[in-house]
């Protein structure tokens, strides 16, 4: 994806988070969590270890938002946090600190401590941090049982980050259908990981 | 709104493909509404998985670009760190040489093992890995150039990294 578009959306959800709506962060953190558990796994083996450094960058990240000032990209940004989290947890060895929520707050809003609350409740069970073998196997799975047409959008968007205009001229149709292949794609392709995910929906998500 | 008309925006707002108005409109949604969180999530983890595949069979032919030139013998580990503890040592140089002036990844050129020197002490107590070798040097490769610096340190000097290992096929 467009990095200018990434940090657009990032951006935008950012603002929101800054205006009181923690929703909004627990979006961006969502979005890069996959990605920052697979950074923190090439470093620390334990996946319980990965799991208090991401805890830690999480709260760091949501404590610091009001100072991001958006000259970088959110995920840079939380990839520095989250080394340093990395190399401080270490060289403390301090295994089991945490930050005392009640220092925590974006506002004033009493509701930001439970939200954090939730967050790392969410994340308590390693399994939920690092992506299964089995999810992945069954997204690869699904992969190769789409509509061929479905699958080429996909890959067009998700590998090689063309834009949906590119995709149309490629393969020479509307944006429009672009749009919806890809969407479609990506619904056949969340139905199959759907059962594998937690059934308990309200704690997941 | 439907529950697909709600997808489909959500899927073209992860993917840039809205207009500033339409993004603000789905942002709204994507806060509200619980099925359009959901989504964003299981679309997330879906590209992360798919990124991560491509990503994985492209670092497999990375690791066989590295390891013709590191000649090591199945036996030699201390030979063998400490190489690749001088290779990890070239990376960062060379990134933090390029991060310097240009923090952009876009233009950098591709890892040539043929560029590497070997001109670092042995150090037995650097438990630097293939494994270690192969997968740091590329995610330094993808993120910012001026993290280079910090994830060397991590990568040389925590304990924590004495737990990887690599086995000799």
């Amino acid at each position: 994806m467009d990095e200018n578009n990434d940090n657009r959306i990032d951006f935008a959800l950012i603002e929101r988070a800054k205006q009181n709506e923690p929703q909004a962060f627990n979006l961006l953190f969502v979005k890069y969590r996959h990605r920052l558990m697979r950074i923190l796994s090439r470093f620390i083996n334990d996946k319980s270890e990965i799991e208090d450094v991401a805890q830690e960058t999480l709260i760091k990240a949501y404590k610091a938002l009001p100072d991001f000032n958006y000259d970088s990209a959110f995920f840079s940004w939380l990839y520095r946090i989250a080394i340093n989290t990395a190399h401080s947890y270490f060289r403390t060895k301090a295994r089991h600190t945490h930050l005392s929520l009640s220092d925590l707050s974006v506002g004033e809003d009493n509701d930001n401590d439970d939200f954090l609350q939730q967050r790392l409740t969410d994340s308590s069970n390693p399994e939920s941090i690092v992506m299964s073998q089995e999810i992945a196997q069954t997204i690869e799975k699904a992969m190769n049982t789409l509509p061929e047409k479905l699958k080429q959008a996909i890959i067009l968007r998700e590998i090689d980050g063309l834009s949906y205009e590119e995709i149309a001229q490629i393969a020479s149709c509307p944006v429009g259908t672009v749009r919806s292949r890809i969407y479609h794609a990506r619904e056949m392709i969340a139905q199959k990981i759907r059962p594998l995910l937690d059934n308990d929906e309200s704690k997941r998500w | 709104m439907m529950k697909e008309t709600i997808n489909q925006q959500i899927s073209a707002l992860m993917d840039g493909e809205l207009g500033d108005n339409e993004q603000q409109t789905a942002i709204d949604m994507l806060i509200d509404d619980k099925l359009a969180q959901k989504a964003w999530a299981e679309y997330h983890l879906i590209r992360h998985a798919l990124q991560q595949s491509a990503q994985e069979k492209g670092s497999l032919s990375h690791r066989h670009k590295i390891q013709p030139f590191l000649h090591i013998p199945a036996a030699n580990h201390s030979r063998w760190l400490a190489t690749a503890a001088a290779v990890v040592v070239v990376f960062i140089l060379w990134g933090i040489w390029h991060g310097a002036g240009n923090k952009s990844t876009a233009n950098m050129p591709s890892l040539q093992a043929e560029n590497v020197i070997v001109n670092v002490e042995h150090n037995s107590d650097n438990m630097l890995t293939a494994q270690n070798l192969t997968e740091i040097a590329p995610a330094m490769l993808q993120d910012s150039s001026t993290y280079y610096q910090q994830s060397y340190r991590y990568s040389v000097d925590m304990d924590g990294l004495k737990q990887v290992s690599y086995s000799f096929e």
